[in-house]
């Protein structure tokens, strides 16, 4: 006799019992298929979900940000061209004062290029007021 | 050996007549499409994390582009900076020495409105030359090139990690990207258990139909498992891209108030040493010659300011995440 003979004969033959336990046991694993690949969907749907609310605030906040500081260095560019013109008209000037001219327009030059162009993105009500206004909708 | 078996007993199954075929070969069925489904579920997966993993790195490469060309900026306006340090106020500064007695004469005297307030001589020659050595000692150190943006900017690296909580300094290079993919809770997908215990009921039953069905279902549950968990690793990254996108964004608005300053520095340069030419130009006599000498004295003064001026002022804390926080706050 063969080995696989030999173990063919150990195989318990077909009955009533193994009929039952194959049943259970494939009931079983499609239920807990069943189960686990619904919880799956259930979880990849909150991942997206979050992922959404996620990138929706970066982008408010980069929207924000951007916007903010497109506006801020255009002020600051136009107030920079006006203060040099008039610096320059006063650099030139026969005007008894115009000296003391020259002095008070470097001084606002200077005060404007020391404040900081990114010190209004502290401000919380500019912050919130922009925020109100893009009249976007966050889920959290 | 196990399969060998299975595949022998298949007729004696068959033997057992229609009553077990019929649920056996349903049930096969379905597990042949979970296991089919399982299979493509996990390909799914790993092309989801192989692709997030590619755009995580394609944005580290575009912000280190950035960062790069921040740097550069820093630089160029650092070396710019030391050029009109030594060209104005070091040039006045040996005016100054010059006609020393002569200029002391005009201490408080009021010109076109404004009072004369002549420095100290030795003290404003001696800080010109400590900022000039100080200069050359720490590009001695760090090099040139590290000197001038750091007199620039004091750190565009510490400015990108206010803005994204991570150093971007640290955020290149292979090892740091594979560090951050792992926190992100990449790497080898973990295709644990599928809840199923196949093994022991399949050599329990000694038959290869339901072995062949528990197999099906655990290659499905393991594919939904591995799915999810890539899309959980694809929506991370998708956020850090994002995050890492605003650190461009600052990084940009850095680099743009540097043409800011430079520009403004530019204009008063060019006026200071207009001012300075027609100073120099001079036989220097206190009593005629006060106007020029205030004028020179007030744009180089100016000059100084301006370079004294920060690009990025830390000690406020600004740019950082307190203001973007506020977003979340009132959301």
């Amino acid at each position: 006799m063969s080995a696989s003979n030999a173990v063919e004969e150990l195989l318990p033959k077909p009955s009533p019992a193994i009929l039952v336990d194959s049943f259970r046991i494939v009931v079983t694993s499609i239920n807990e298929w069943v189960t686990v690949v619904a919880q799956e969907q259930a979880r990849r749907q909150e991942i997206r979900a979050w992922e959404k609310s996620q990138l929706d605030i970066i982008h408010v906040q980069r929207d924000f940000l951007l916007t903010a500081l497109d506006k801020t260095f255009d002020e600051r560019s136009e107030n920079f061209r006006r203060l040099f013109d008039q610096l320059d008209a006063a650099l030139v000037s026969d005007r008894d004062d115009a000296a003391a001219q020259v002095s008070d327009l470097l001084g606002a030059i200077t005060d404007l290029a020391k404040t900081s162009p990114f010190k209004d993105l502290k401000s919380p009500a500019l912050v919130v007021q922009e925020f109100l206004q893009s009249g976007r909708v966050i889920e959290l | 050996m196990f399969g060998h078996v299975g595949l022998k007993a298949i007729p004696k199954i068959g033997r057992a007549g229609g009553k077990l075929l019929v649920p056996l070969g349903a049930g096969a069925a379905v597990a042949l499409g979970a296991g089919v489904k399982g299979a493509a579920d996990t390909v799914k997966g790993r092309s989801i994390r192989k692709e997030a993993q590619k755009r995580f790195g394609n944005a580290i490469a575009e912000c280190e582009a950035t960062r790069v060309d921040t740097e550069r900026a820093a630089r160029e306006y650092g070396e710019f900076q030391i050029g009109v340090h030594k060209e104005t106020v070091g040039q006045f500064a040996d005016w100054l020495e010059r006609n020393e007695h002569l200029v002391k004469r005009l201490n408080f005297k009021k010109v076109d409105g404004v009072r004369i307030r002549v420095p100290n001589i030795p003290k404003y020659v001696a800080s010109v030359e400590n900022v000039a050595t100080g200069m050359i000692g720490l590009a001695s150190g760090v090099g040139a090139g590290a000197t001038a943006q750091a007199g620039a900017l004091w750190g565009v690296s510490a400015f990108a990690s206010a803005s994204t909580g991570t150093a971007i300094s640290t955020l290149s290079g292979a090892a740091a990207q594979n560090a951050i993919l792992a926190w992100f809770g990449g790497g080898a997908v973990a295709a644990g258990g599928g809840g199923v215990a196949a093994g022991g009921a399949v050599l329990g039953l000694v038959s290869v139909v339901p072995g062949l069905l528990v197999g099906g279902m655990t290659i499905g549950v393991v594919g939904a498992r591995t799915k999810t968990k890539a899309r959980g690793f694809a929506a991370t990254v998708e956020v850090e891209i994002e995050r890492i996108g605003r650190a461009r964004d600052l990084l940009g608005a850095a680099e743009r108030r540097i043409e800011e300053l430079e520009g403004l520095l530019g204009r008063m340069t060019e006026r200071a040493t207009r001012a300075l030419a027609v100073l120099d130009a001079l036989e220097f006599d206190p009593e005629l010659h006060a106007s020029e000498f205030l004028r020179a004295l007030q744009l180089v003064t100016a000059v100084k300011e301006v370079l004294n001026t920060p690009v990025l002022d830390f000690k406020s804390g600004e740019l950082t995440e307190a203001s973007i926080e506020i977003l979340r706050k009132y959301a």
